[in-house]
């Protein structure tokens, strides 16, 4: 295992293990502001601590309505950015589960991790689930509908 | 149908997991072929019959419960078919036993063959790192997810 996905599966485990604790504010100290989350149907791309507040809400309340009873997100790639030693990019699989099925089919997503005062924090989410389904932009939020959907250049050649 | 040995690996492991957690033994049972080889570390045993592979998954499906596992997730890492037999596909997973958004047990590894029977794949036989009837009681209660 590279250091690269040791760090950032760390990340999804560490934030995974507070949603489900619905330990929201100490989420945000895993995430640096202003924040990004694009999906298939909604995205945000200045999103502020409070609003992220109420995302983390919204994403845990729609998972345990539809009766997940685990949330798991398994690392696929990581690599540290060859030009800046502080970003780290990688894929992940969403598991959104009860006992031992799915509760939707499993998603795939990509994250940027930039390294602030010696952590690691999430600056952007792109992910191939649909805010319809996986609520993870409050319905209560300002957030607008991508003009191409989950085309992964939303993602690439942000630089932060 | 795919022609996909990771695709064929991971539906085989879904379908087990799911017949495990619902306790549909007629399903899980269907799934494998006999006798069939479990392995756990360096342990290993021979299921002869459909019968007593249900009382082994009995007593893994029990244990699930006695930790409080919430979820059980195996996640195919690698498949292929054997270069002597494309009715014989080798491949390994990881297994996930959790509670909410934490593991109960450090994910394990494990290691499966499956076989092609009148167009069925069925499991022949496993090996995993850790004995699931024998998972013990969260060795995360320090918080293996929220301590990192």
């Amino acid at each position: 295992m590279t250091d690269a996905v040791a760090i950032y599966q760390n990340y999804l485990d560490t934030v995974c293990d507070l949603l489900w604790r619905g330990q929201y504010e100490e989420i945000c100290e895993h995430m640096v502001f202003p924040n990004a989350i694009i999906m298939l149907d909604a995205m945000a791309e200045d999103i502020s601590r409070e609003q992220m507040l109420e995302n983390l809400k919204s994403l845990h309340d729609s998972l345990l309505r539809q009766g997940a009873q685990s949330f798991y997100r398994l690392c696929q790639t990581a690599q540290v950015d060859p030009l800046d030693p502080s970003r780290i990019l990688g894929t992940h699989r969403s598991y959104v589960l009860r006992g031992g099925t799915y509760v939707v089919p499993p998603y795939d997503n990509r994250l940027l991790l930039v390294q602030t005062e010696g952590r690691w924090r999430a600056a952007k989410l792109q992910t191939l689930a649909r805010n319809s389904t996986i609520a993870g932009l409050s319905p209560a939020g300002r957030w607008k509908v991508p003009v191409d959907g989950g085309n992964p250049s939303h993602f690439e050649g942000t630089k932060k | 149908m795919t022609d996909d040995p990771v695709a064929l690996y991971q539906a085989h492991l879904d379908r087990a997991s799911e017949a495990v957690w619902s306790r549909d033994w007629d399903t899980l049972t269907g799934l494998m072929s006999y006798p069939h080889k479990v392995l756990y570390g360096d342990k290993a045993q021979s299921i002869e019959t459909p019968d007593a592979f249900r009382r082994h998954a009995f007593a893994v499906r029990d244990q699930l419960d006695k930790v409080g596992a919430t979820a059980y997730l195996r996640v195919c890492q690698s498949a292929s078919f054997d270069i002597d037999d494309t009715d014989r596909i080798l491949g390994t997973h990881t297994t996930f036993v959790l509670r909410g958004g934490g593991y109960i047990v450090p994910p394990y590894t494990g290691r499966l063959c499956l076989t092609r029977q009148g167009g069925k794949w069925l499991g022949v036989g496993i090996w995993t790192a850790v004995n699931p009837a024998k998972i013990p009681p969260d060795t995360t209660a320090a918080g293996l997810t929220s301590a990192k």
